[in-house]
């Protein structure tokens, strides 16, 4: 571990620079984060003339289906952006204490996502069985719940109500409020910002 | 006010045939009047459009035009698209597109009146005249804001600090973060999410 941690510190001295033109925050031109055991260099595209395109782009969906949604899940719940995201990615990921969740479908996960998340489709949200047995991997216990995961959730973006509808049967559950947090602009916005994302084949 | 919001509610629907892109599931679209004109927002109806103006660009220049974080500060409320949505319908304060007048005058969100961030950021006579007309009271050097309006703030999007830098200002001078709130996402997240803007050029 000691190894891969010193490997990603070099890497990282050897990149200086590269990302300057478009950088995430002014200390920060990208990161290294994990996604299914490899390493992922999470930046901004560079190219100031790119353009978003492809299905992220698209602006008309049905609603019903594709409504608007609000900006918060629950008066406890806080809302976050890109970067806190990223912030996020460098602390609680990093110490083995937090974890980005994509709740779209496998096919969608496995097509396009952000870097490092996991994929807990939101079909399983009527499922208990399924949310007590994952609760146990997140350090679940009824005694105690001040040890357990901390979680963002996502979907596809404004206009997606995967991420609430999770987020509430997790709350209802009983998974502390104070340990989950939503984010609203989901893919399309992290997509029109011009950040990472990572396919699998 | 709510006989004429019911009015365009059905006008909207005849005009759209079955609006099947509504804003919510209760909500066709959004009417409201201000300063005696009526506005409409609404989204997209046609199936198959693409953002391809320049809010599609992804990836400005950073330095200047970082991404800003979600907040503005502890205190002021982020908006979403709803939010301000319903800000408007009920009429809840001033809603300030914060960009300078060029911009604005190529399109702003319906019902946004332009105040450029410049003018917040120093002690001047223009300042002080827009803070009064807010509700603010200057006595002597220093401003009471007890009675002051809630307003709402956007500019190009969630990488632009302009409207964050107003805020900022407003907020060394006392404006209470309370009154003020945020729509992060501005420009870009509006058209993202298929909702109209106005195009002062193109008529109306």
């Amino acid at each position: 571990m000691r190894i891969v941690a010193l490997s990603l510190l070099l890497a990282g001295a050897l990149y200086a620079g590269k990302y300057e033109t478009v950088k995430i925050t002014e200390d920060i031109e990208r990161i290294l984060v994990y996604h299914k055991g490899k390493v992922v260099d999470l930046h901004r595209i560079q190219n100031t003339e790119h353009k978003l395109t492809g299905h992220f782009a698209k602006i008309s969906y049905p609603c019903p289906g594709r409504c608007l949604q609000p900006i918060s899940v629950h008066p406890e719940v806080e809302t976050v952006g890109e970067i806190e995201i990223i912030h996020f990615m460098q602390k609680q990921e990093s110490q083995k204490n937090g974890l980005l969740i994509d709740v779209r479908s496998k096919e969608e996960y496995l097509e396009e996502t952000i870097p490092s998340s996991i994929n807990i489709p939101y079909t399983i949200v009527d499922n208990t069985q399924a949310i007590e047995d994952i609760f146990k991997v997140l350090g679940m216990n009824k005694d105690d719940s001040s040890k357990v995961q901390e979680l963002i959730f996502f979907c596809n973006g404004s206009t997606c109500d995967k991420s609430a509808k999770m987020i509430r049967a997790f709350i209802e559950m009983g998974y502390p409020t104070n340990k989950i947090k939503y984010y609203h602009g989901g893919m399309q916005m992290w997509k029109s910002l011009g950040f990472t994302t990572v396919a699998t084949k | 006010m709510i006989l004429r919001s019911i009015t365009l509610s059905l006008l909207g629907f005849s005009l759209l045939g079955a609006a099947s892109h509504n804003i919510t599931e209760e909500k066709a679209i959004a009417a409201f009047a201000h300063d005696g004109k009526t506005y409409v927002i609404q989204r997209v109806q046609e199936d198959d459009a693409y953002l391809t103006n320049e809010y599609s660009l992804t990836s400005r220049p950073a330095p200047p035009f970082y991404v800003q974080p979600f907040k503005a500060a502890p205190n002021i409320e982020t908006y979403g698209e709803l939010e301000v949505i319903d800000f408007l319908e009920k009429n809840k304060g001033v809603f300030i597109d914060a960009r300078l007048k060029e911009w604005y005058d190529k399109s702003y969100i319906p019902g946004a009146i332009n105040i450029p961030f410049t003018l917040f950021l120093k002690d001047t006579p223009e300042r002080d005249k827009v803070l009064n007309d807010l509700g603010g009271a200057k006595k002597g050097k220093e401003w009471d804001f007890s009675k002051v309006q809630t307003i709402l703030l956007y500019c190009n999007g969630a990488w632009c600090e302009q409207s964050p830098h107003a805020m900022h200002a407003l907020m060394k001078i006392g404006y209470p973060e309370e009154k003020m709130k945020y729509y992060r996402g501005g420009m870009q997240s509006w058209q993202l999410a298929g909702l109209n803007v106005i195009e002062p050029g193109k008529g109306e």
